[in-house]
């Protein structure tokens, strides 16, 4: 015969000693989760401590308590695996759960004799144990975890164990759990029993979840990361095959005018080389080349002009937004050159008048030409500031890149003039003319400390106004 | 420097002798002014005789409105002359120059074409194979590359 107050108290002890443990094992995740886990272990040691008590201390204070105690523990079990499973009660209805169980026993104490209050008392116990284990297999059918099995079997063997006790009282034995009669002992037994291996079952179910869940997260990273990458792909891909098709276009077009003048030309050089120069005919088609160079560069100039819609409408833009939006779009880039970039958008809520398309597109090259020169740098930072005096707002992005090698630093800068062994420099022209349509400005100089500040100026909404 | 490619087979000069081939006459088709202007103002400059046109189907309506199929009114003189060969544009408007060139040459397989244009020649293959008889040259062109391949000599 194992004592049955000895199992009792050593599980109390083991119930208040082990969260504590589940604590500092799971304090990384700071999960609401093993605080409801953690109470519950303490309000059963409690109750059980209270009841053993009972000859000490009055009842109300040993018997009332400890059984509500013993029931509430069940509850947050309940609780804890419920919101494993992300179906937990709210705070009020957990609360109300709690009440009820007082009312429950209060109404037991008050209408029923002793030896069945105590029968009636663990068969509510072992429904309540059971629905513990209920939730517990609900979660490893969810999670398919074995530590979630064995709670719900430990706890399953807890609410049969209380309820058979129950039913064995009903028949007239001694109530008490710590009379040390043998199924006393098989009650105290699954109550130790359950304390381990829940507890360990607990943490290690909690560890599979969150192993679960990160890698969860790993993937989700990895797939988002693979899918900006694909859309840069694609996106760089459009762009090159609408370059493709505009310059094949544009070599068509131009194609033409280059053919009439070198076949005029030859036919000039043929008519001044004969030992009786033809100089009226060589005359015609010197007249002919100027013709065609005249009607090449008016295809360029319309074309140019029908690339270039030369007004846009300006409205009131919010900074921190076109930062964001920029942000997002050279966010592989970023990644990919491993830039990191200093940006607080509750700083920038500036508003300025300009065209948010326009300006994102400004930010995006000024960010992309950053990337690219801290590629291959020891450091690489940039920093995003901005600032508004008097109608003026000032947007500069200092970087840490090996700074301006041509000597453009008070200038606009010029086309095809690039520092980059790769680019065409017109990245650069291209922020040049949007900003000049928003009313804006854009500086690039070196800094003292080095790296380049690209310094971009923009008129607030009332200044336009005025 | 050849721009393009010569014809497979040499031009059809044999039995045709300068003064021969001086009376016959070479059909431009091109629709950009400028370019037509250019060739005519050369086969001027070389004395040979010539006809213009901006599309094919001039040219076929104004072959058909004569007994024989392959002669056309020379610009300078309206002489009625037959056709030596033609340089021809490949992007007209309507029947392109490749088509034009298969009719010239299913009409009289001695003519000597010249196929002219801005793509590139495997391009030009996409739209159907070339008869032997129809050279092709790339815009821009060489004057003696022209020269070459319509009369055979480098003029």
């Amino acid at each position: 015969m194992i004592d049955s107050r000895t199992t009792l108290l050593i599980a109390a002890f083991l119930y208040l000693v082990l969260p504590i443990a589940v604590l500092w094992m799971l304090w990384r995740e700071r999960d609401r989760v093993h605080l409801y886990w953690a109470l519950a272990s303490v309000c059963m040691a409690l109750g059980i401590l209270l009841i053993s008590l009972r000859h000490v201390w009055p009842d109300w204070l040993t018997y009332h308590a400890g059984n509500t105690l013993l029931m509430s523990s069940f509850l947050l079990w309940a609780q804890a695996l419920k919101r494993l499973r992300a179906s937990a009660w709210p705070l009020p209805t957990l609360a109300a759960c709690v009440a009820l169980c007082t009312v429950i026993y209060s109404v037991i104490d008050w209408t029923v004799s002793e030896s069945v209050r105590g029968a009636s008392m663990r068969v509510v116990m072992g429904s309540l144990a059971m629905y513990v284990a209920a939730q517990a297999i609900h979660l490893a059918q969810a999670t398919r975890s074995a530590n979630a099995t064995a709670i719900g079997v430990s706890f399953g063997v807890t609410g049969l164990a209380f309820v058979w006790h129950g039913l064995v009282v009903a028949t007239g034995n001694d109530p008490n759990p710590f009379s040390n009669t043998w199924n006393a002992s098989l009650l105290g037994l699954a109550g130790l029993v359950t304390a381990v291996t829940c507890q360990l079952s607990f943490v290690g179910l909690t560890l599979d979840l969150y192993a679960g869940d990160r890698v969860q997260y790993r993937t989700d990273t990895l797939v988002k990361k693979q899918t900006l990458q694909l859309q840069q792909q694609m996106g760089a891909m459009e762009r090159q095959s609408s370059l493709r098709l505009a310059a094949a276009s544009l070599a068509h077009e131009i194609n033409q005018p280059l053919t009439a003048a070198l076949t005029n030309a030859q036919l000039a050089q043929r008519a001044l080389s004969l030992p009786e120069a033809r100089l009226h005919v060589a005359n015609q088609m010197l007249d002919k080349i100027a013709d065609n160079a005249k009607r090449a560069d008016h295809i360029l100039t319309s074309i140019m002009d029908a690339s270039e819609s030369k007004t846009v409408q300006l409205t009131t833009v919010d900074v921190a937004s076109c930062l964001a939006t920029a942000l997002e779009q050279v966010q592989y880039d970023l990644q990919r050159d491993q830039v990191s970039v200093v940006f607080n958008p509750a700083l920038h809520h500036h508003p300025c008048s300009a065209s948010p398309l326009e300006l994102s597109q400004v930010f995006v090259n000024l960010l992309r030409n950053a990337s690219q020169a801290l590629r291959d740098q020891p450091i690489r930072h940039v920093h995003i500031w901005s600032e508004v005096q008097a109608d003026t707002l000032s947007v500069g992005f200092d970087d840490t890149g090996p700074g301006l090698s041509f000597d453009a630093q008070p200038n606009a800068p010029r086309v095809f003039q690039t520092n980059k062994a790769d680019g065409l420099g017109l990245g650069l022209t291209i922020c040049h003319t949007l900003l000049e349509r928003m009313h804006g400005h854009l500086t690039l100089h070196n800094l003292a400390q080095g790296g380049v500040r690209a310094h971009v100026m923009l008129k607030t909404p009332s200044a336009e106004v005025a | 420097m050849l721009i393009g490619t010569p014809p497979a087979a040499p031009p059809p000069t044999q039995g045709m002798s300068d003064d021969e081939r001086r009376q016959c006459l070479i059909a431009v088709v091109d629709d950009d002014p400028f370019i037509r202007e250019a060739l005519v103002s050369w086969l001027a400059f070389e004395g040979l005789h010539y006809a213009a046109f901006a599309d094919a189907e001039s040219l076929i309506a104004v072959a058909q409105t004569h007994s024989q199929h392959m002669w056309l009114p020379c610009v300078t003189d309206g002489v009625m002359r037959p056709v030596y060969g033609a340089v021809l544009d490949f992007n007209l408007t309507g029947l392109n120059g490749l088509a034009l060139a298969h009719t010239l040459v299913e009409q009289q397989p001695s003519v000597v074409v010249v196929l002219i244009s801005a793509a590139l020649e495997q391009e030009l293959r996409l739209h159907g194979t070339r008869p032997a008889q129809v050279a092709y040259l790339r815009k821009p062109f060489e004057l003696d590359a022209l020269a070459y391949a319509l009369l055979g000599t480098i003029a």
